[in-house]
């Protein structure tokens, strides 16, 4: 069993807090991908894993033992390197063979198991080759075979695909899945791309300022972001966020957004009326706005066609007739099927969203606001 | 392109390399082919009344027992001197490359011996291993032992030389090798860790293969160096006692200046060069099969 934990773990660089007491089960078995902006602390929290950094305060376990002052060798882990860290002087198989040559395995069995981790990945035809007659995808390929070779209990993985094009990429992500189901072992993968995340991950931790800011799977983290931070970042183009105000009006309870308003399920009004705020922000994901008809007037600025789909970036109408009103964002995107009627640019045009589409966060500490 | 744009781009060319041309012309090599040319000649004590004597000069250069002599004290200072000032300098800039508070300072004082010319090393050592006042002697006496004769035995006399150049050499080592130790990336180190190999293992499995074409360099060079090394010997032995510290360049200095031979003088520069030559190509043949140069 080698599930990871974070206890209170806390890193500070020259006084910069890099990690802010995370707390974190990682279970035995699976595939987190811990996902965030660049400088959010999710390479440090995979390092203290490595045991390639101390944490400042607090304690990291794996397999239920306390291993925050145990040497990186002794954690039984292996680490795929965004650099993939190969050995540039040595051929794939002297690299492959590196970590059991380190720990003294006979080299007949040596030569078995690399020859067994190259053929996993389809490198048996280049173990004569050194890494800088390979390409990109060879050399990840390599960096994995060697990672595995040993057959640890957990693998760490830092933004690995970064370095691939976009088409070895997707293949890869495929792979790694494949990888992780055959092996059974835990991955912890680091990435700063949502697709990424989304695609892989069985559980996704999202980390933004050196804290931890949601954990779940994929869809909840999607469906129910935790807090606007988390909003903002899952999901591409980025959910919609516009700052309306909340007001009772004839026992009903009406958002003002723009030229336009509509009511709010009882459920929301009320939790919203509970902590006492007279505005909240809607986020909204551009898929969810419909062209048409609907209760926001706005103009039609940008059409951008992605083959497949369309954005369409439009500016809510009437949002500079109240200059009292707080207004982050007065421009929203729609997500369209290209099957639809595209919008012209400079058209006026009326957006909808289904009730069930809002969600509601307080505009002061940025979470969400639920039932 | 043109016959006229060549033209003009050939004359561009001379012009630039006009400059150097006339710098290395004067000093290595118009002195170059004159030495080659004088060691034909049999002269007078300032260079003058020429009288060609063919190769008789060169072969007897080869076959006299004080020229062999010189080679083979050269060949055992050079031993003496490259392999323990590459291994010290290695050694210097592995322990400053640790990322430890004020090693800046150890920086500075490792490579500050290049800056320190040979003949204030030398006055230096001299303080160090004079017999009567010398430090060393000095606590050798306070310890109750005999004093050692370091430049006055045919035994120490080498070593001691040999003590200066590695002292004189560490700088340029140090500052060469700490140069390659930065341009190796921090994360194969990391992946080693958890490889599992050991910092010695780390060394020979990735810190050494990588750092090989900068040691190779430093060979080639130390050995050079080692075979042109003339300042301490004059200034500390004068080639003796008996013969036991005369290198190669202060015998020649010695055949020019002293024996007033200058013809002479020149022949055993000029088998020197060959030899320089031969040797640094067996160098370059011999360990650049096992030097990574990257890809």
């Amino acid at each position: 069993m080698a599930g990871v934990t974070f206890l209170e773990t806390t890193k500070r660089f020259d006084g910069v807090v890099a990690l802010d007491r995370l707390s974190l089960d990682i279970a035995d078995g699976e595939f987190l991908v811990l996902v965030g902006p660049s400088g959010c602390g999710k390479s440090t929290a995979l390092r203290i894993i490595a045991g390639l950094e101390e944490p400042t305060s607090g304690s990291l376990h794996i397999g239920g033992v306390d291993v925050t002052d145990v040497e990186p060798q002794d954690r039984d882990l292996a680490m795929v390197f965004q650099s993939y860290a190969l050995y540039p002087h040595k051929t794939v198989r002297q690299n492959i063979e590196f970590p059991l040559k380190s720990r003294k395995v006979p080299a007949g069995q040596r030569r078995d198991e690399a020859g067994a981790a190259a053929a996993l990945l389809g490198l048996a035809d280049l173990m004569d080759r050194r890494p800088g007659q390979l390409s990109g995808g060879q050399r990840q390929r390599v960096a994995l075979a060697r990672a595995l070779v040993r057959r640890p209990e957990v693998f760490l993985m830092d933004e690995p695909l970064s370095n691939l094009d976009a088409k070895t990429r997707v293949q890869t992500r495929a792979e790694l899945s494949e990888l992780h189901e055959s092996l059974g072992a835990t991955f912890i993968y680091v990435t700063h791309d949502q697709v990424e995340a989304m695609t892989m991950g069985t559980r996704i931790a999202v980390m933004i300022e050196g804290r931890l800011q949601q954990v779940g799977v994929p869809d909840e983290v999607y469906d129910r972001p935790a807090n606007l931070f988390v909003a903002g970042f899952i999901g591409s183009p980025p959910m919609n966020t516009v700052v309306a105000a909340a007001m009772r009006h004839e026992g009903a309870m009406l958002l003002q957004l723009g030229t336009g308003s509509f009511e709010l399920p009882e459920a929301h009004a009320a939790a919203v009326e509970a902590l006492g705020i007279d505005a909240v922000v809607i986020g909204i994901r551009p898929e969810h706005l419909r062209v048409g008809d609907g209760p926001i007037g706005s103009l039609v600025r940008i059409v951008e066609s992605l083959g497949h789909e369309r954005h369409v970036v439009c500016e809510l109408a009437g949002t500079d007739e109240h200059p009292g009103e707080i207004v982050p964002g007065t421009l929203v995107i729609v997500r369209q099927s290209s099957e639809d009627v595209a919008p012209r640019v400079g058209e006026s045009i009326r957006l909808g969203a289904e009730p069930r589409h809002l969600h509601l966060f307080d505009p002061d500490t940025g979470e969400r606001i639920d039932p | 392109m043109g016959p006229r744009r060549r033209l003009r781009e050939r004359g561009l060319a001379l012009a630039l390399l006009l400059p150097s041309i006339a710098v290395f012309g004067t000093f290595v090599f118009y002195p170059f082919v004159r030495t080659f040319w004088l060691g034909f000649f049999e002269t007078d004590p300032f260079g003058g009344n020429e009288r060609w004597v063919g190769f008789s000069q060169y072969t007897d250069t080869i076959t006299s027992a004080s020229f062999r002599n010189s080679l083979w004290v050269t060949l055992k200072f050079t031993l003496l001197t490259v392999p323990v000032g590459l291994a010290l300098g290695i050694g210097l800039a592995l322990l400053a490359h640790q990322r430890l508070r004020g090693v800046t300072i150890y920086r500075t004082i490792f490579s500050s011996t290049v800056a320190t010319s040979v003949a204030v090393a030398s006055l230096m050592f001299v303080s160090l291993l004079s017999p009567s006042v010398g430090l060393i002697n000095q606590t050798l006496k306070w310890l109750g032992r005999d004093a050692i004769f370091f430049l006055q035995s045919p035994g120490w006399a080498l070593v001691s030389i040999s003590a200066v150049t590695v002292w004189q050499n560490l700088g340029i080592i140090f500052i060469v090798v700490s140069a390659g130790l930065q341009s190796l990336p921090d994360d194969l180190y990391e992946s080693a860790r958890l490889d599992g190999a050991s910092a010695w293992s780390q060394f020979v499995e990735i810190t050494l293969p990588l750092l090989s074409p900068t040691l190779l360099f430093g060979f080639v060079v130390l050995t050079i160096t080692s075979f042109q090394t003339f300042g301490q010997v004059d200034l500390l032995t004068n080639g003796g006692p008996l013969e036991a510290t005369n290198l190669i360049v202060f015998s020649i200095f010695e055949t020019a200046f002293r024996d007033f031979d200058p013809g002479r003088a020149a022949a055993q520069a000029v088998v020197l060069f060959f030899i320089l030559l031969a040797l640094t190509l067996v160098q370059f043949k011999v360990l650049e099969r096992r030097v990574f140069y990257g890809r």
